[in-house]
């Protein structure tokens, strides 16, 4: 079995002015069959910093908690919240730390930096980071989710229409994946 | 009590450690120690949540640490940590709870308690004027009388005290743990008596 394909999964963040959108699809199947249609894929780091998980289910929801535990000691001795930038170095080393053994996830990282400026980001199931300005997409419906945004983004958009953008861009994406759909979560920050 | 105006602490609070979100402690004794014992505290929290995705309860995180201070008492020929903690904190099984433990690895709960410089004193007083079913704000000026009466200072101000509280959010139900800010201090302590009037002018 394809183990990236296993669950199935669709995950995208854009930039927007000051602001971020980072959207998931809610379905979570067993190869062909669908268990569940409100399962969460993208996860709150801290008020300004989410994560969304792509791939294997089970790998998305260790890796969060994994993830969680790191912030949480780091926002107790730091007393403060991590930046997005430093997050994504975690996620990243992390991820390099099982390179022989890995975790079958893509993430998407989406946060507000240093004077809320949008940050976002993905990498491959190694930690390979790749940096964006516009838009980030993961999961079984990549390839659409790749034309969809790159025909429907436009820079510097504000939060009602990237709300919009990204909600069109998913659905009309997951609607060409049989394995991602089921309804999409968006978040806008 | 922070050291004096000299000092520069890049912390919210010299003396006060929050361990996890709905716990928190107070230290007395030596700090390098202290340190050490916190970060063990703090490291056996998260693990606790990412085992069981839950909070660590209060009482199980306390028995850990006094486990380990035991530890330094019995094996090793290693000499035991110098401190000793108050841990406050919430949990769903019994509520908000308080602890005291020592360098030995003794621990008790308590209704209140105190440590430290003069506490036998503090503890006395404690006994004397603590009451059951106490608010917040009740505790809070308890706590202020019982530490202005013991400290070695002749008079009390803002910046020699740390005053924190692990309380429920009234709007979102949700345990926090919150260092008094200097200026509302100074509130608190002018309400409760305690400042010394301001010089004639």
């Amino acid at each position: 079995p394809q183990i990236f394909e296993y669950n199935g999964s669709a995950v995208v963040a854009m930039v927007g002015k000051n602001c971020f959108a980072i959207a998931s699809d809610r379905r979570l199947g067993v190869q062909l069959q669908t268990v569940a249609t409100d399962f969460q894929r993208v996860f709150k780091i801290h008020g300004k910093l989410y994560i969304g998980l792509s791939g294997l289910a089970t790998d998305a929801q260790t890796l969060y908690q994994r993830l969680a535990f790191k912030h949480k000691l780091y926002q107790l001795r730091e007393e403060r919240d991590m930046k997005p930038e430093t997050f994504a170095s975690l996620v990243s080393a992390l991820l390099y730390e099982k390179r022989f053994g890995p975790y079958f996830c893509q993430p998407i990282i989406a946060g507000l930096g240093e004077k809320d400026q949008p940050f976002i980001c993905t990498m491959d199931c190694i930690g390979a980071k790749e940096l964006a300005k516009d838009f980030v997409v993961s999961g079984t419906a990549s390839e659409s989710l790749y034309g969809a945004c790159e025909s429907m983004y436009k820079p510097d958009m504000e939060p009602e229409e990237l709300f919009e953008t990204i909600s069109q861009a998913l659905l009309s994406s997951v609607d060409r994946d049989c394995l991602s759909g089921w309804g999409g979560y968006v978040l806008i920050v | 009590s922070p050291e004096g105006r000299l000092y520069q602490s890049s912390r919210s609070a010299e003396k006060m450690y929050k361990i996890d979100s709905h716990l928190a402690c107070a230290v007395a004794g030596i700090m390098s120690d202290a340190n050490i014992l916190i970060n063990t505290a703090r490291l056996h929290a998260q693990r606790y949540a990412l085992s069981y995705q839950e909070p660590i309860p209060v009482e199980q995180l306390v028995q850990s640490l006094c486990d380990t201070k035991q530890g330094y008492t019995q094996f090793g020929g290693l000499r035991p940590f110098g401190v000793s903690f108050l841990f406050a904190g919430w949990d769903k099984n019994h509520g908000f709870q308080l602890y005291m433990s020592d360098p030995s690895g003794n621990y008790g709960g308590w209704k209140a308690a105190a440590v430290g410089a003069n506490s036998q004193a503090a503890q006395s007083m404690l006994k004397q004027d603590y009451k059951d079913g106490m608010t917040r704000e009740e505790a809070v000026a308890l706590a202020l009388k019982v530490l202005s009466k013991t400290m070695d200072s002749t008079s009390l101000t803002a910046d020699k005290l740390e005053l924190a509280e692990v309380f429920v959010q009234p709007g979102t139900g949700e345990v926090q743990y919150q260092v008094c800010s200097p200026d509302a201090m100074g509130k608190l302590l002018a309400k409760a008596g305690l400042t010394q009037p301001a010089p004639e002018a």
